[in-house]
């Protein structure tokens, strides 16, 4: 009862505002589009705002260090049903062409396929690899419990988190090494990349790779490019702007600032977001953040948009962490106003980016509907040469991504680009609808993300007694 | 890694400067050179020269109609340019309370211009600085546009041109800074976009002016940089069509103005001014009036062209090249606005420059003596300075008198002051579009800008359908006295009517007679 009195009094504001105040409610649109439009391009370009940025966005090249002097990091790797992409994870840290540091995988004891999927790999560099399985109590399992569980085990002087299905590149963490010399950061953030601009394999059958194109796999290009601009552009407006929502990824962050937190909070649904936007608000920490394409830790995209283990829940996901942020209120913890309206606007960016991208089109018609006046028209007009600014942007990162790394883009993805453009915009703004209303109905269930294998390997799994075992009240 | 500090000498950081210490050279240079300027544009500025072309009475009434009624033009408007000009020149009036503090509303107009003409001088200096000119040499390009006698005549009127001049300026100044920042790309495409929605022609710069952006940049970047300056600069256009499909005016239909007709009309069916070899078209006696007012510049320009292609002085290429194409395409047959020159003069003047300059520096690869070639060269650059000046100076002083001199303002102003204390207001006055503005703000309901007549249904229904005898006055300027034939209505007026007063001499450049029509009965 209660609900429907809200939905009609929300209907009856709607149409009062409707018919009296449209047309300051245009404008102020207009003016709202027109600005979040705008840092949109900033952000997007802000590696390109100079005529050398770019090559200052890379990794600095690491002095050489003798073995005492390298620092020890320890890297952990939680993990959850990934039998089938962490042994080929771990096996491609243990070829790190760097000597000292150590990975914690922490897993969950109700998951005992992966724990034995991985035994090959472990037992074969015992010094280097250490498997912590802990008894987790119901609504209590998510990643952050899963870190938290082994916080006090870290030996290293850093901490880095990976993803289980992740290819870390080799020379990843002497680089990581000699950022935090050259910049004292506490916090390094590396960079993730997706690299499948397909969901089928090269392999299938052309009636399958066209199936799988339409059906889904439209969208891979878009959410490459999602990853490639983010962590090549939009960290550094971030960083620079003083509010990092950080990713839960290739991110190493120093282990004396990670107790003093008390490491992930286990309610926050992106624990990576939240943690990055508390440590924002100590003007102490310092961020750093790299990108060269050469050293960038290589995903996959989900193997489907809709159902389970799709792009829309893990999107949902990322969304609701962004709401739990805004909701905490940490922009609003920056000192200055300038810091506190760029924080809230980083924080707000998936809700904008949604709201704008529906409400441009329906408000641009009722514009020309209304014969509003032609001033106000035109200014409608002007988040659209943004927008238009922002797909040749697009297009262009879509051709410096294939060029980075080695991956051929060819006429159907810049097509699918182009086309897709405005879909996905629609996909971004369900995942946001959606991501609302599940933070008011508090549905903090975490949804597992599908991986979607490209290599199957076979292993061989020998049964053995856990290593450790703990159990958490 | 130790650092022994104690034992590091103290050095303390240099010094800060401000702006102004950095720039104090240039500043010498440039101030004497923008006050001499800005003074020969401004003196006698209502005065001289004369209400002589219409454009400015029309581009006012415009900017009038913008900030008085709202519209875009005073009547219909029908896309024949896009409408940035005059709207920046109702920004001037609105910020300068313009047209009640000036007599002629036509001068604001003009005070727009000379405003636009004192930036384009410095931003001419500054693109030649960044063009690699010493501050001489970038003094010497300041001074022939500000000084040459097209500049003293052209650039003291109102006329579209020169506002267009100085964002094509800008936008080179940006496309050839040493910044190089997305947000000097972003400018550059943003003035340069300015410019065509100032005057359209100023399109065909737009290769030139992408040109230089593309060699200021990295090799890295110029893909980059191509892109978005191209596609900021095409989406600014776009505004232009969107106006008119707000209108609904895009397309071509029964009753209505629209775009497509005016693109049409101005490509194709206008006609031409003929060629450039007959002596009796118009556009030889355009072209031959240009050459009496200067015959120096633009044929001192041209050799200065094959000096900076052969000595290649290639960061002065796409200057060069934006000179020649408006030469190019004035050639062509098509129309030939009389301030056509305008856009030529700035690129002119800096080609003229950076030959000097390339020749002035020029250094001997080999040879004995070296040094006395160059020694040679230089005399050679100041002997042909000398006898320039020398020749040009007659035509600079005589542009110079009549700039400063001349009085044929007052004839319009003076007739327009007798309309308004002899003629009762509710008369319908036929007057060209100089007096137009001055006249309906005095109070006069039923002024009619005399073309409209016969291009516009709405006034031809209204005071051309009963006649000459719907009209009372017929104001008549000089320019218009021989084509006055073609509006029917207007000249069977005259045919009926006595001339009240006359203001100017018999063959006085803007000379106004005005015609009471006496009525039967």
């Amino acid at each position: 009862m209660r609900r429907l009195l809200v939905v009609i009094s929300a209907l009856v504001l709607i149409a009062c505002a409707v018919k009296y105040a449209i047309l300051p409610i245009l404008l102020a649109f207009a003016v709202f589009s027109i600005a979040t439009a705008y840092q949109e391009i900033r952000w997007r370009t802000y590696s390109r705002r100079g005529s050398d940025t770019k090559l200052s966005t890379r990794f600095p090249e690491p002095m050489h260090k003798t073995a005492g002097e390298r620092r020890f990091f320890t890297i952990i790797i939680p993990a959850v049903n990934e039998a089938e992409v962490l042994p080929h994870t771990l096996q491609t840290l243990s070829e790190q062409l760097y000597d000292n540091f150590e990975v914690i995988v922490t897993l969950r004891s109700d998951d005992p396929e992966t724990y034995r999927a991985i035994q090959p790999v472990v037992t074969q560099h015992p010094d280097l690899f250490k498997v912590v399985v802990t008894t987790f109590p119901e609504g209590q399992r998510n990643k952050s419990y899963q870190m938290n569980a082994v916080l006090d085990q870290i030996r290293g002087d850093y901490t880095g988190v990976i993803d289980a299905e992740d290819i870390v590149a080799l020379d990843l963490l002497r680089y990581v090494d000699g950022l935090i010399d050259k910049t004292g950061a506490h916090v390094v953030q590396g960079g993730v990349q997706l690299t499948n601009l397909d969901l089928s394999h090269p392999d299938d059958s052309w009636a399958r790779k066209i199936r799988s194109y339409v059906t889904g796999g439209w969208f891979a290009v878009h959410n490459v490019l999602e990853y490639y601009m983010w962590f090549s552009s939009r960290m550094f407006y971030q960083i620079s702007h003083g509010f990092v929502p950080l990713g839960g990824n290739t991110v190493f962050i120093e282990t004396n600032t990670v107790h003093r937190y008390g490491g992930w909070r286990p309610k926050r649904l992106t624990e990576d977001f939240d943690f990055g936007a508390r440590m924002s608000t100590d003007k102490s920490i310092i961020f750093a953040a790299a990108w060269t394409p050469e050293l960038a830790t290589q995903e996959h995209t989900p193997p489907r948009i809709f159902k389970k283990g799709g792009w829309l829940l893990q999107r949902v996901r990322w969304d609701q962490g962004f709401i739990e942020v805004l909701g905490d209120g940490m922009w609003a913890k920056l000192p200055t106003l300038r810091q506190k309206a760029m924080a809230l606007y980083i924080s707000s960016m998936p809700l904008i980016q949604a709201f704008n991208g529906v409400m441009l089109p329906i408000c641009l018609i009722g514009a020309l509907s209304l014969k509003a006046p032609v001033l106000l028209v035109l200014m409608m007009f002007i988040p659209f040469v943004f927008i238009v600014l922002s797909l040749a942007l697009q297009i262009m990162a879509l051709r410096e991504f294939s060029v980075e790394f080695g991956i051929r883009a060819s006429p159907r993805h810049y097509i699918s680009l182009v086309l897709g453009f405005f879909p996905y915009q629609i996909l971004l703004a369900i995942a946001a609808l959606y991501s609302i209303y599940r933070h008011k109905a508090k549905n903090v269930e975490w949804a597992h993300t599908s991986r979607s294998v490209i290599h199957h390997t076979k292993i061989h799994t020998p049964v053995s007694l856990p290593q450790q075992e703990r159990v958490l009240v | 890694m130790t650092t022994l500090q104690s034992q590091r000498p103290v050095i303390s950081d240099p010094p800060r400067t401000t702006w102004l210490q950095t720039h104090k050279s240039s500043l010498y240079v440039m101030v004497p050179i923008l006050l001499l300027g800005s003074i020969l544009r401004i003196f006698n500025m209502s005065r001289s020269p004369g209400y002589v072309n219409e454009d400015e009475g029309t581009y006012a009434a415009q900017a009038w109609s913008v900030l008085n009624q709202g519209e875009l033009a005073h009547y219909t408007y029908w896309y024949d340019h896009p409408p940035l000009g005059w709207i920046t020149m109702a920004g001037w009036a609105w910020l300068t309370d313009g047209f009640d503090r000036l007599e002629s509303a036509a001068m604001v107009t003009r005070e727009v211009s000379a405003v636009a003409g004192i930036i384009s001088a410095a931003l001419l200096y500054v693109l030649a600085r960044n063009l690699g000119m010493n501050r001489g040499w970038s003094a010497v390009a300041m001074t022939l546009f500000s000084l040459t006698p097209l500049t003293l005549l052209f650039g003291r009127m109102g006329f579209l041109d020169n506002l267009s001049v100085a964002w094509t300026l800008a936008a080179l100044v940006f496309a050839s800074s040493k910044s190089k920042s997305i947000n000097m790309v972003a400018l550059c495409a943003l003035s340069f976009a300015f410019a065509v929605l100032t005057k359209e022609t100023m399109i065909v710069v737009g290769p030139f002016v992408l040109w230089m952006l593309l060699a200021n940049s990295e090799p890295r970047n110029r893909l980059f940089n191509g892109v978005v300056s191209s596609v900021l600069v095409i989406m600014t256009l776009m505004f232009y069509p969107l106006y008119a499909i707000i209108k609904g005016e895009l397309l071509e239909g029964p009753d209505h103005v629209s775009l497509e007709y005016s693109l049409k009309w101005q490509l194709f069916e206008r006609a031409g001014s003929g060629s450039i070899l007959d002596p009796g078209s118009p556009k030889r006696q355009t072209i031959d009036y240009w050459l009496n007012t200067d015959s120096w510049l633009i044929p001192t320009a041209l050799c200065a062209t094959v000096i900076v292609v052969a000595m290649r002085q290639k960061r002065l290429w796409p200057v060069t090249g934006a000179l020649l194409i408006q030469i190019v395409i004035l050639l062509r047959p098509g129309y030939l606005p009389q301030p056509y020159v305008i856009s030529l003069v700035p690129f002119a003047a800096l080609v003229i420059a950076g030959a000097g300059a390339a020749v002035w520096n020029w250094r001997f690869r080999q040879g004995s003596h070296p040094e006395s070639l160059t020694i040679l060269a230089r005399l050679v650059v100041i002997a042909l300075c000398g006898t320039l000046i020398w020749f040009s100076q007659s035509e600079w002083v005589s542009q110079v008198k009549i700039a400063t001199q001349s009085q044929q303002g007052d004839y319009g102003r003076d007739a327009t002051r007798w309309i308004e204390e002899n003629v009762p207001h509710d008369a319908v006055v036929v007057t060209d579009d100089y007096p137009w503005v001055d006249l309906t703000q005095a109070g006069f309901e039923n002024v009619v800008w005399a073309y409209k007549l016969n291009l516009d249904p709405e006034v031809a229904a209204k005071y051309g359908s009963g006649g000459w005898q719907g009209l009372d006055y017929v104001m008549v300027p000089s320019f218009m006295e021989e084509i006055i034939f073609e509006i029917p209505p207007a000249y069977e007026a005259m045919q009926h009517s006595n001339i009240v007063a006359r203001f100017g001499g018999e063959n006085e450049a803007g000379r106004y007679t005005i015609y009471e029509v006496q009525k039967e009965g």
